[in-house]
């Protein structure tokens, strides 16, 4: 039997807490895990656990940059930039410098609120959502430079999130208007594309669709709903899609029935456990069903964590590191760490 | 607090006459939104041209409703707005940006206010 243990619980955020993002390049080789949150309150926070107790501190606060609510926050693959997103309609970038974190770019031109940012598999792109009903693709130059070289004109309502595959130069984004789309650079430079879109005539969502997450592989995505449902989705050869023309996506299966408020964050590990976080405030652990019958669901709940947080899940994140660790942030104010153990 | 009506003097349009409806009045019915009184005056949306019968439009999917405002370039569109779609409000991203916003913010704490008149 699997057990989802509370380890610690972090207070210090004085509105909600929206978002969380491991850094990438920590939880491994001797490395503390380190973490970052935003909030409702302006500020981004950066959390690590000491290697001696376990315990986790706060041991930055960025400030006085954004202000409105810090809706997002991204690593970039090399953990040296974060970048924070804002009801503010900025996207911050962030330099740690020895453990000091200095604002070394503010990306401007959305309309509205930026909802959420994402870095590319090789750091080399980013990519912005907005209330605006855009998405924004910046190219990361040297010196700590961002252009904008596409701005992506497709979803009818704000785009609530945007997430780079994890292999390749292929962008998805989920929004209000109930659909995912999925966004490739054809051929030209900088000639983005809207190649898919995963709505309700093709086992789409009915509602908001609020976030998607990837296996480690890239040839499957979870994404979740205000419709209450979680729905997975594969392609059939994730290396035919630089080169060799874009493979879509089909819907492989819908659970339902196992969050009874809005599902706000979903998340896959490594070992192939995805999370998902709602407003019943409740985690559930779903795992591949090795046993499933023909035409049913090909993933069972693997445990179900109620009461998890007092108020609204807004995030799950699992860790980077070499054991199965969860962040979780909520309306609460606070950060749960978890730990994924049997017994 | 909003000191000085944006639209003083609205021109005022005639009811259109409707049936009963055949269920009887249930005290959690939803308010028609055509009956909903404009923030600044005390007539309904649909006496005000606001919201008419014809601005609405359903299919099996969609709920479109199409209101407009009595002033080019209404400040209280976003409140008229935000009393007729529920999904809106359903959304408490949506719903926390909103309230940011400072006027919006003062103007829904008066709406929400106890009346002693």
């Amino acid at each position: 039997m699997m057990e989802l243990k509370e380890i610690q619980r972090l207070e210090g955020h004085t509105d909600k807490v929206w978002s969380l993002a491991w850094n990438p390049t920590t939880g491994h080789a001797g490395i503390p895990l380190v973490f970052a949150s935003c909030s409702g309150d302006k500020t981004v926070r950066i959390w690590e656990q000491n290697l001696s107790s376990g315990l986790w501190a706060c041991t930055a606060v960025l400030d006085e940059t954004h202000t409105r609510t810090v809706r997002s926050c991204a690593w970039s693959p090399s953990g040296k930039l974060l970048a924070t997103a804002s009801f503010d309609a900025t996207t911050a970038i962030w330099e740690n410098v020895g453990g000091d974190f200095e604002c070394v770019s503010t990306l401007e031109g959305h309309e509205n609120e930026v909802k959420c940012v994402s870095w590319n598999a090789a750091g080399t792109l980013l990519a912005t959502c907005s209330r605006d009903k855009s998405v924004w693709i910046w190219e990361v130059l040297p010196g700590n430079e961002f252009e904008c070289v596409s701005v992506l004109q497709g979803h009818s309502q704000d785009v609530k999130m945007v997430k780079w595959h994890p292999t390749e130069d292929i962008l998805f984004s989920c929004s209000y208007d109930n659909s995912v789309k999925v966004w490739a650079d054809e051929g030209d430079s900088d000639d983005w594309q809207c190649v898919q879109t995963l709505g309700e005539p093709n086992n789409g969502h009915t509602s908001t669709v609020w976030a998607l997450s990837f296996n480690v592989s890239g040839d499957k995505m979870v994404t979740c709903s205000d419709d209450l449902t979680l729905k997975v989705w594969e392609t059939e050869s994730v290396g035919t899609q630089s080169g060799g023309g874009f493979a879509p996506w089909t819907h492989l299966c819908t659970l339902s029935g196992y969050h009874d408020r809005t599902i706000f964050s979903v998340h896959w590990s490594r070992e192939g456990i995805f999370a998902s976080g709602a407003a019943d405030n409740a985690i559930r652990l779903f795992v591949d069903d090795n046993e499933s019958q023909v035409g049913g669901p090909l993933y069972k709940l693997l445990l179900k964590k109620e009461k998890a947080h007092d108020m609204d899940i807004n995030s799950v994140q699992w860790s980077p590191g070499e054991k199965p660790v969860l962040a979780s942030a909520s309306d609460d104010g606070t950060i749960k760490v978890w730990e994924l153990t049997s017994y | 607090m909003v000191t000085e009506l944006i639209n003083v003097n609205p021109i005022i349009y005639e009811k259109k006459e409707r049936r009963a409806p055949s269920t009887p009045h249930d005290e959690y019915d939803v308010e028609p939104i055509d009956q909903q009184e404009d923030p600044e005056h005390p007539y309904s949306l649909e006496e005000l041209k606001v919201i008419t019968e014809e601005a609405v439009e359903l299919d099996d999917q969609h709920n479109m409703v199409t209101f407009t405002p009595t002033v080019e370039h209404c400040s209280m569109a976003t409140v008229i707005g935000l009393c007729l779609l529920n999904k809106q409000l359903n959304d408490k991203e949506r719903v926390a940006a909103a309230l940011e916003n400072l006027n919006l913010l003062n103007m829904v704490d008066d709406c929400l206010a106890p009346s002693y008149d």
